[in-house]
């Protein structure tokens, strides 16, 4: 985009002054290009049945919640006492050494084979392993693994061992030099969620960014680290370690460490009772929860026609008077600038409306059950039960890309620079590996999000339980919470239904 | 009588009196009541899905056909001032694609992993049957030195 062409189109030094802060705002990673990366969505919208005959089987399931959670005695408990502890069936036994020391040795050499990748392999996408290895194995695969066998990321993350190495040569990271301050909790992390999310939607992908975001990360890893102390940092501002660790909540799994050096413990649990049992931490990880579901929902919607649509027929139609008489190109080029700060606003924007419907809900729950703790504090305690619904959005917008991208994995290990390579000897890699059939990938997604609704009632009335001295109050918080699901996996269903746009040429991603 | 767990304070729900009919225990209730509900709710969702699929997804499907699309690639493609058409299609249905171009490169239909060479001036056509449903990109890759990429239509291939 020529941004000196749109700065010089606005007319008085305000507007130039207005354009400069957007220019700011918006040019703080590469515009996205018109040319995709590695992924081009093949999925059709879901049907008018399915989408009714979805909704309407969410009311049927919320209702059948309440019913069965009514018809049931249940004790009102009092709060769990330790995370990852509760809930706990059977003490599995330590976790080997040897074990350990191959896992995180190989996550590190994961993450340097990805780097370097970017750095020295191909440009293309498509055949340098890096783009694969990172938005698809391991922010994909790795993620949807984690829900199953827990949090190993906490075991093997490799800034953690690499910082290990640090310490063994001489550098010290144990101690905080500057003391961490409690009202940033996990703001870093999000922060930091924040723009992987941005560098996903609005920049070109390539091997080579990627390799400089990863790079660009482990030394903010290393530095905040420095500063703050290794075990502040990998708890409140390491991003992934944060993200797995609220998706590892739902597993059957938990690891805990034990105080000797590199020791680890696996306990089995019963499923979803993590995110139950875990007591509320931080403000801020109320923000990363509602992130984790309002990017995946934005990732959706910023492409979709609806949402494209108020920008090119009613806000255009609001703003273009103001940019008074300019020639054609001029035009054009205000006329993309100001849909990059739409596309890219709407990514907080829906942040910040989830954040208040939320705090809404939890504001009205309190009223109606006459709670004595502060709306915050509630909003803390239940925002681990929206995790699953976030989840399973998660699994129904990206699995389809997965089970593509994972196909030609082998081709991509067997020759992960893109130099013609074939370590593995394989045959060619065949160019059509055969596409889900639609009525299965619709099925899938709609029954998955049907779960997760489920899942999310269920954890919520569960920790309402724990929460409240009466079993009334737990009741009745549950009619807005309820509520709240239903909207979320509303929002969710009605995404899924809604046609893409032809204009991601202009819209730029 | 009281419940096993059952808390006492004032705002408890009411708990039924069985304490004159010993043979009937409130735990036994519940659990026939959670079956009920659970039995209930699954009969519910397979008639909902029965109901639904057969109202509205019948007579929505149409004789395969062949589909004759035309794409005149100019410069408003590239520079993407007007939106890419959609060309609709069932599965089952002969698709050609009618590509003239100003340009050179690569023709290529996203998904179905379609690749033809094309040159200006020259129609090139793409010819297949629709065996995939789902929404595909046709796409034009450039091979002049500002690797031009734009998409110049979307085929959506219903399921039938």
């Amino acid at each position: 985009m020529q941004y000196r062409t749109v700065l010089e189109s606005f007319a008085t030094p305000a507007m130039k002054y207005r354009a400069v802060f957007f220019l700011v705002l918006t040019c703080l990673l590469p515009d996205a290009a018109q040319a995709h990366s590695f992924e081009v969505p093949y999925i059709l919208p879901i049907p008018l049945w399915i989408y009714m005959y979805a909704c309407m089987a969410m009311l049927v399931i919320s209702f059948a919640a309440i019913g069965y959670y009514s018809a049931t005695p249940v004790t009102v408990t009092s709060p769990a006492p330790s995370s990852g502890g509760t809930g706990v069936q059977d003490y599995s036994g330590a976790i080997g050494r040897s074990v350990i020391l191959v896992l995180r040795i190989g996550a590190v050499g994961l993450l340097f084979l990805t780097i370097a990748a970017g750095f020295i392999g191909t440009k293309d996408p498509m055949t340098n392993i890096n783009m694969t290895l990172f938005w698809v194995v391991f922010l994909l695969g790795f993620a949807y693994l984690t829900a199953i066998v827990g949090d190993v990321f906490a075991i093997i993350n490799p800034w953690d061992t690499m910082l290990d190495i640090c310490e063994t040569c001489g550098l010290d990271f144990s101690k905080a030099r500057v003391i961490y301050p409690r009202a940033l909790g996990y703001l870093p992390a999000l922060c930091c969620y924040i723009a992987l999310i941005w560098i996903e939607l609005f920049t070109e992908q390539s091997p080579f960014v990627l390799s400089v975001a990863l790079v660009a990360y482990s030394v903010i890893v290393f530095i905040g680290a420095w500063l703050f102390g290794r075990e502040t940092w990998l708890r409140y501002g390491e991003f992934f370690g944060v993200f797995f660790r609220l998706i590892g909540a739902m597993a059957p799994v938990a690891y805990i460490r034990t105080p000797g050096p590199g020791e680890w413990h696996s306990r089995s649990r019963l499923p979803f009772s993590g995110i139950v049992d875990d007591p509320k931490e931080h403000l801020s990880l109320v923000l990363f929860v509602l992130f984790m579901l309002s990017s995946t929902i934005y990732d959706g919607l910023h492409d979709t026609q609806v949402w494209l649509d108020i920008y090119w027929k009613h806000l255009l139609q609001l703003i273009e008077p103001m940019w008074g008489s300019v020639g054609p190109k001029d035009r054009s080029a205000l006329i993309i600038f100001w849909h990059t700060v739409y596309q890219r606003s709407g990514l907080i924007l829906l942040l910040a409306l989830y954040v208040g419907v939320y705090l809404s809900v939890i504001a009205v729950a309190k009223w109606i059950a006459k709670i004595d703790a502060s709306v915050g504090s509630l909003a803390q305690r239940f925002s681990y039960s929206l995790i699953p619904i976030a989840f399973v959005y998660n699994i129904t917008h990206y699995f389809t890309f997965l089970v593509a991208q994972i196909r030609v994995l082998p081709w991509l290990v067997s020759d992960p620079f893109g130099f013609g390579w074939n370590l593995l000897h394989l045959s060619r890699a065949p160019q059509d590996f055969g596409l889900l059939d639609m009525g299965f990938i619709w099925h899938m997604q709609v029954a998955l999000i049907l779960i997760g609704h489920l899942v999310s009632v269920c954890v919520a009335h569960m920790i309402s339980l724990r929460v409240f001295h009466t079993r009334r109050q737990a009741i009745l918080t549950q009619v807005p919470m309820l509520v709240l699901m239903m909207m979320y996996t509303s929002v969710g269903l009605w995404i899924l239904s809604l046609h893409l746009s032809q204009r991601l040429n202009e819209a730029g991603g | 009588m009281r419940i096993v767990g059952q808390c006492d304070d004032a705002g408890a729900l009411a708990v039924p009196d069985f304490s004159g009919k010993p043979e009937i225990r409130p735990v036994k209730v519940a659990r026939f009541a959670k079956l009920a509900i659970a039995a209930s709710t699954v009969v519910m969702l397979v008639g909902l899905y029965v109901g639904m699929k057969y109202s509205y997804a019948i007579g929505t499907f149409t004789a395969e056909q062949s589909r004759v699309f035309h794409i005149d690639v100019s410069e408003a493609c590239l520079h993407g001032t007007e939106p890419a058409p959609v060309f609709e299609a069932h599965q089952g249905d002969h698709v050609v694609l009618a590509v003239t171009s100003l340009y050179s490169g690569g023709l290529y239909l996203h998904g179905l992993e379609t690749v033809v060479d094309i040159a200006p001036g020259m129609e090139t056509t793409i010819t297949f049957t629709a065996e995939h449903a789902g929404r595909f990109f046709l796409h034009l890759h450039g091979n002049d030195e500002d690797h031009t990429h734009a998409e110049l239509a979307v085929l959506e291939v219903a399921p039938r």
